[in-house]
């Protein structure tokens, strides 16, 4: 997932820069991987930023395949060591299957970066040390085609503390008001982001915004249903009639798989009901 | 040797002693009408076997002109000379001609020319029996036609000023110096309207007319009153007629020539009370409303309604936008059309118009239009609205009728400037670029590129690129029956926003069935429906608009199909996906497709 500058000063703004130093793993690769936590503190919940750089140390330019699915296949893939023990493949499966096109140039003796939600790998939704581990999916290449070696994997640690409300609704309210001033893809990564925010604060923000911006309905409707609590579902109930395509399809979508996934048995009861 | 020859002149005539010539025109003497156009010979005859050149010269004939006079001839010639007698009737001329030979001898011939009046005809009417035409009797009138100027001519008669409901007959319609007379009987039908008119016989000879006018007193109905304006709006006015020497039957109601324009019905008798309703646009002018079961006609004048436009909003400029909705402030639009022109292009609301830009009207009274404008050109322009009431579109471009009152234009438009500001941009020249692509494990890949309608890509920023893919069945088509993976999906499935990133002009397609294939394998298929589509802000008021496979055919779509097959020899099952491309396919396969085989073991 790449963040627009938009988002990315947004979240600047909002925490502090303090960064993470990554647990390096240098080798002797042309490309050398580093990475940096954008925000100090991270919280349970709250979207964490990862700056992933790549330090070209050759004569040359060298070139990355960022091609990338809407999921986050492409560029970068690894797994997260949770607190509680368990460990999560990234990025996770989605449902698209498109691909944009992208190549990193990074010039001779200078570095370039990309933004990770890290959300998009695994809920942080537990305090303590993440450990992830991320890696090129594709060998660089020199501009004449030439494969180089793949540079080893990244381990860093992320650093979540204890889940902090008050900062949770000002960086869904942000969030929200990001998506509505901005347009086109910025304002699509802004209610993405949003939608990662799995925690019932971030319910009322997702609803006003599927009220008002049906075109981004399939990503809003996502993020209710990755949270999925009665709260989540009255809020996407209103929308299983409704005259926009956009919204009524990712609306029932998203309550077919909350009923599917949850053991209760009238959360299922309402919302088939709803879907009838 | 002619110098041999000497000439002696005594009392004024030449004797010739040797060779000479004659000199004489011929004729000498014309009657010529004033306007005629005569023509002469000029003759010189050898006398002794001389021969030479004439100079010829003119004098006097002062009133006649267009001559064509030679200068020159031959002893022992004959030339011809013509002129135009412009002399008044009754008066002439004499036109000298001196011829001087080159040795000296001279010799004259004169042109009396006598000017006389042109043929001429008058036509005169004669007391007419009996004195007044009746209510349903006949008049007849002596018709004389009197030669001038030895006239000759043949003379046809016409008339003018024949009443409604009468009719008429000459005994011969053509006259001549040896049958100069004739009768016009005029014949009351019935229901010619009483009074005096005036009659006009007209007789023609050649480009000669002559005409006698004359009063021609009728008895029959009198009607006064009435007669005043009808708008042509739909609206119902009710006039009064004093109608005498004649029965109204109540009940028997009024028709008009047209009555899908101009409707009466009688709603009193004494005075005679028309209802009369002129629908909206009905044609401006002089209508007759018609008593049924007598056949009296009333006059009814029909005017246009004249719209007026007094303000819009927004405007007078407005930032470009794909949907301009508009309101047209004024008063009496009711039945107007109201058009709009965009520099050269004119068109009506109620005119199918297919162009760069259109007015969609969506209500509107009396008083105000609303609507939207759509489609403007992303270079903007000026539009002027302005309300016509004119009953075609011809009329719309014209003054108003020369007798009535009313124009039927809005004597004032209104303008609204888009300004295209900063241009709108979307992608455009959605193509393919390549077949698919059998990328392994069962998937097709399809790169697709496109523009920016304003050349650069990030001026897209604003803008969705997605894709629409239907499922058959109604809700949730997956998981199928075995073989296929137990994998839910929308359906429709829409991509989601992002993406596909509208400022990077490229991106892969890649179809797969995600999951395994369930065992126990059997033959079976589905087929999808695809589309790609885009919406910016800036364009068709953000709403989806199709990109491919057809951006003008928002019901055509691509198919992808999935298939299990098996193979015999050896048995194989086989996983087949293949999609339609949407380059011509005279450059490229119309179906690109991609394999699993074998799929693995059951």
């Amino acid at each position: 997932m790449l963040l627009s500058p938009v988002v990315r000063s947004m979240f600047l703004a909002l925490l502090s820069a303090v960064a993470a130093r990554s647990i390096l793993a240098q080798g002797t690769a042309t490309i050398v991987m580093t990475s940096e936590v954008v925000a100090a503190g991270p919280a349970v919940n709250e979207p964490i930023f990862v700056r992933i750089s790549f330090y070209n140390r050759s004569s040359e330019v060298v070139l990355l395949d960022a091609t990338s699915r809407s999921d986050g296949f492409g560029l970068l893939a690894g797994q997260v060591l949770r607190p509680d023990g368990r460990k999560e493949e990234g990025p996770k499966l989605g449902v698209s299957e498109h691909r944009s096109i992208k190549r990193i140039s990074v010039p001779a003796a200078e570095s370039a970066s990309v933004l990770l939600l890290a959300n998009t790998w695994s809920d942080f939704d537990l305090a303590g040390h993440y450990l992830l581990r991320a890696a090129l999916t594709k060998p660089p290449k020199t501009e004449d085609g030439v494969e180089l070696p793949l540079p080893a994997a990244l381990e860093f640690v992320i650093e979540v503390g204890p889940r902090d409300s008050q900062r949770l609704e000002r960086i869904c309210a942000n969030l929200e008001q990001e998506t509505l001033n901005q347009s086109g893809y910025a304002s699509a990564v802004a209610a993405d982001t949003l939608a990662y925010v799995k925690d019932d604060v971030a319910v009322p923000y997702l609803f006003r915004l599927l009220q008002r911006r049906d075109k981004l309905a399939p990503t809003l409707s996502l993020g209710l249903q990755r949270i999925a609590t009665p709260r989540a579902v009255e809020a996407l109930l209103p929308f299983v009639n409704d005259l926009s395509e956009d919204r009524r399809v990712s609306v029932r979508s998203a309550l077919a798989r909350i009923a599917a996934g949850t053991k209760d048995v009238s959360t299922r009861q309402r919302i088939a009901d709803a879907l009838r | 040797m002619r110098g041999l020859w000497a000439k002696a002149h005594i009392g004024g005539l030449t004797v010739n002693s040797g060779p000479d010539y004659t000199f004489a025109a011929a004729p000498s003497t014309v009657q010529a009408a004033n306007g005629d156009q005569v023509s002469i010979s000029l003759i010189a005859n050898a006398v002794a076997g001389y021969s030479d050149t004439l100079v010829l010269e003119y004098s006097g004939g002062n009133c006649l002109t267009q001559g064509n006079l030679p200068h020159t001839m031959a002893v022992g010639s004959q030339v011809p000379l013509s002129f135009v007698n412009d002399c008044q009737a009754g008066t002439g001329t004499t036109l000298t001609v001196t011829a001087q030979s080159g040795l000296g001898f001279v010799h004259v011939a004169s042109i009396v020319v006598n000017s006389l009046a042109q043929p001429d005809f008058t036509i005169s009417v004669g007391p007419p029996t009996p004195a007044t035409l009746g209510t349903s009797g006949s008049i007849v009138y002596p018709i004389t036609m009197t030669p001038l100027n030895s006239f000759g001519g043949a003379v046809t008669l016409t008339y003018d000023g024949l009443p409604d409901n009468a009719s008429l007959q000459f005994d011969s319609t053509t006259l001549s110096s040896g049958h100069p007379s004739t009768n016009l009987t005029i014949t009351n039908n019935g229901t010619t309207l009483g009074g005096l008119y005036n009659f006009t016989v007209i007789g023609t000879a050649g480009g000669t007319s002559r005409q006698a006018s004359f009063p021609l007193a009728v008895q029959g109905p009198t009607i006064t009153g009435g007669v005043p304006s009808v708008y042509n709006n739909g609206q119902t006015v009710t006039v009064q007629y004093n109608v005498s020497n004649t029965t109204i039957q109540p009940g028997l109601g009024c028709t008009t020539a047209d009555q899908s324009q101009v409707q009466c019905s009688i709603v009193g008798t004494s005075p005679v009370t028309l209802q009369v309703t002129a629908l909206s646009r009905a044609t401006h002018g002089h209508w007759k409303a018609i008593l049924n079961g007598n056949g009296v006609q009333l006059d009814v004048n029909v005017d246009d309604m004249t719209p007026v436009v007094t303000g819009m909003s927004p405007g007078p400029e407005v930032a470009w936008a794909d949907f301009i909705p508009i309101t047209i402030y004024g008063y009496n639009f009711t039945g107007c059309f109201f058009e709009v022109e965009e520099e050269s292009i004119c068109w009506s609301s109620q005119v199918d118009y297919s162009g760069p830009g259109y007015f969609a009207p969506s209500g509107g009274g009396a008083d105000t239009l609303t609507g939207t404008l759509q489609n403007i050109a992303l270079s903007g322009g000026t539009f002027e609205f302005w309300a016509d009431n004119c009953a075609s579109m011809e009329d719309g471009f014209l003054s108003s009728s020369q007798d009535m009152s009313n124009v039927c234009e809005s004597p004032t438009d209104v303008a609204l400037i888009v300004d295209p500001g900063k241009p709108c941009a979307i992608p455009v020249n959605f193509q393919q670029n390549n077949l698919g692509t059998d990328i392994g494990g069962g998937t097709l890949e399809v790169h697709y590129t496109w523009g920016s309608s304003t050349g650069n890509l990030n001026d897209l920023a604003a803008c969705f690129i997605g894709e629409r893919v239907a499922y058959p069945g109604d809700t949730n088509p997956w998981p199928f029956p075995p073989p296929f993976p137990a994998i839910s999906a929308n359906n429709p499935t829409l991509s989601m926003p992002g993406d596909i990133v509208s400022t990077a002009g490229n991106f892969d397609d890649d179809h797969s069935t995600p999951g395994n294939f369930r065992p126990p394998y059997s033959v079976t298929s589905f087929n999808t429906q695809q589309i790609y589509r885009f919406h910016c802000p800036c364009y068709n008021n953000d709403n989806w608009k199709n990109l491919a496979p057809d951006p003008n055919n928002p019901d055509k779509t691509m198919s992808i199909f999935r298939q299990v097959t098996n193979t015999l020899y050896p048995a194989t099952w086989v996983f087949q996906i293949c999609k339609d491309n949407i380059a011509p396919a005279s450059t490229q396969a119309n179906y690109s497709c991609a394999l699993i085989k074998p799929l693995p073991q059951q």
